[in-house]
């Protein structure tokens, strides 16, 4: 089969993978807002919780997978990694826009401030400017070969940034412990509270799919325009 | 006597949408884009 | 292993013979450094913040941006006049090229840091006294680790258009955990704090030295080859 017929089989379905978990996700808004208990302590901007926590889970999944797929590239030299990174980084990054404004929405009225630098906070900011980052690299270069590499390298070094940020915010915390914030110590979840969790979080990773497999599609047209535009 | 802050939660909940559901369909605009490009001169 | 050391010392000859020949974008450089700490002190509110609470953060802030700087132009040099291509076709392990580009803008980003430094003291009126062999270590600790990183990010840089905006946004991130823990220990330097206060981030600062400069020298040759 061609690339461009692939490239057409894979956004035809990943654009049915979308639409399932969108609508998926129209369930976790009637679940999540009609039909899981009102938060005792917290209110209803308690539920900004079934979003905020598997946006932000799967924006790190997909962070890790540009950062795995990145080492193997610099091994295997396969471009499907190639494609497949990019795809993973810019869904990652639409995640996580998604976790960047409903944390701060949420914490407004529960913590009383819109940011705090908590060590995860910190860190999950700073992955994101760095995924901007690797897709501002990516959206600069234009040798297929040299984009690869490149972003590949980037991928690779943010994976084992991750462990330094942590362990540098955390020391930064435990020597200076911060005022004490209203944040309540993980009380563990009711049944109906968990529920709606783990089923937003399986329609969060299906968007993910869908968006991935209509992105590569994406990348794998474009690059067979691009090889075609070479050879013309 | 849970707090009242729903309008909070209207605003995430709407946010997410928009984010969500904006980028999905520019991603799939872009695509038929993309395919569409090909596909003409592909067959040709 | 010692050849390669070798070779990287003859490569970061060659760019410290080739800087001190010009001097212009040293100078440059020290001159951004001298400005940013005067901004920084007219930055704040005299009645309200003391220079020396502030101090350590200005110094590695204007560290921070004085190495951004120098990096951005370390291989604009070589991409002028195709000088790092020839460099490639010579039979040089990779690995040897990368300590040689690091040890040129090491020396680089330290002689900026060394002129730095007097002034810093000068204008923010801190009294190193014994606190200065603590000073010198940890900016050494500190300025490897995210110098080896922005070596590699700038020969990426300078293979795009805008390679003067591309290089900090890639390595700020990159710049965090050097730049909090150097912040900490010389904090605590100037306050006369024991070491055993900032053993743990002199160990974080040594590990990020250790891990970077060896994944840096590993992919550096997937950054230059085809």
């Amino acid at each position: 089969m061609s690339e461009a017929a692939s490239a057409r089989r894979l956004v035809r379905r990943g654009s049915a993978v979308t639409l399932l978990a969108l609508l998926a996700l129209a369930g976790v808004y009637l679940l999540a807002l009609g039909f899981t208990p009102i938060e005792a302590r917290q209110g209803p901007a308690q539920k900004i919780f079934y979003l905020h926590v598997p946006a932000a889970w799967s924006a790190l999944l997909a962070f890790s997978l540009v950062g795995l797929s990145g080492g193997l590239y610099l091994w295997l030299n396969d471009r499907r990694l190639d494609r497949f990174a990019a795809s993973s980084a810019e869904v990652g990054v639409a995640f996580g826009v998604v976790m960047l404004t409903t944390g701060p929405i949420w914490a407004k009225p529960i913590w009383g401030t819109w940011w705090t630098w908590d060590a995860r906070l910190t860190l999950t900011l700073f992955l994101f400017f760095l995924f901007v980052g690797y897709l501002a690299l990516r959206a600069a270069l234009h040798d297929p070969s040299e984009r690869a590499r490149f972003s590949a390298v980037v991928g690779v070094l943010g994976l084992l940034l991750v462990p330094f940020i942590h362990l540098s915010v955390y020391l930064f915390r435990t020597l200076h412990p911060q005022p004490v914030v209203l944040k309540p110590s993980a009380p563990s979840l009711p049944p109906e509270m968990l529920r709606t969790l783990l089923i937003s979080t399986l329609a969060f990773v299906l968007l993910y799919i869908g968006l991935v497999t209509i992105r590569y599609g994406v990348a794998l047209a474009e690059e067979e325009r691009e090889g075609r535009l070479d050879a013309a | 006597m849970p707090p009242d802050n729903a309008g909070y939660m209207v605003a995430a909940y709407v946010v997410t949408a928009v984010i969500l559901v904006g980028y999905s369909v520019g991603l799939w605009r872009r695509a038929r884009r993309a395919v569409r490009e090909d596909g003409p001169r592909d067959r040709a | 292993m010692p050849e390669a050391l070798r070779l990287a010392l003859a490569i970061a000859a060659k760019d410290v013979r080739a800087e001190l020949r010009s001097r212009t974008a040293l100078l440059s450089a020290v001159v951004f450094a001298a400005l940013v700490l005067v901004v920084f002190n007219f930055a704040r509110d005299p009645t309200a913040i003391a220079a020396v609470d502030l101090a350590p953060s200005v110094l590695w802030v204007t560290f921070a941006l004085a190495a951004m700087v120098a990096l951005n132009r370390a291989f604009t040099v070589e991409r002028e006049n195709g000088a790092l291509d020839a460099l490639l076709l010579a039979p040089v392990p990779r690995g040897a090229v990368f300590l040689g580009k690091l040890l040129a803008n090491l020396a680089f980003v330290g002689t900026v840091e060394a002129v730095t430094l007097p002034l810093f003291v000068l204008f923010f009126n801190v009294d190193l006294g014994h606190a200065l062999p603590g000073i010198l270590g940890v900016t050494a600790l500190a300025t490897i680790g995210f110098v080896a990183v922005g070596t590699i990010f700038s020969a990426m840089a300078v293979r795009t258009r805008f390679a003067e905006l591309l290089l900090p946004v890639l390595l700020l991130p990159f710049m965090v955990p050097p730049l909090i823990g150097a912040v900490q220990v010389t904090s605590r330097l100037l306050a006369d704090r024991p070491l055993s206060e900032m053993l743990g981030w002199l160990r974080l600062l040594a590990l990020y030295d250790v891990v970077f400069v060896t994944l840096c020298t590993m992919v550096f040759a997937s950054v230059v080859d085809e």
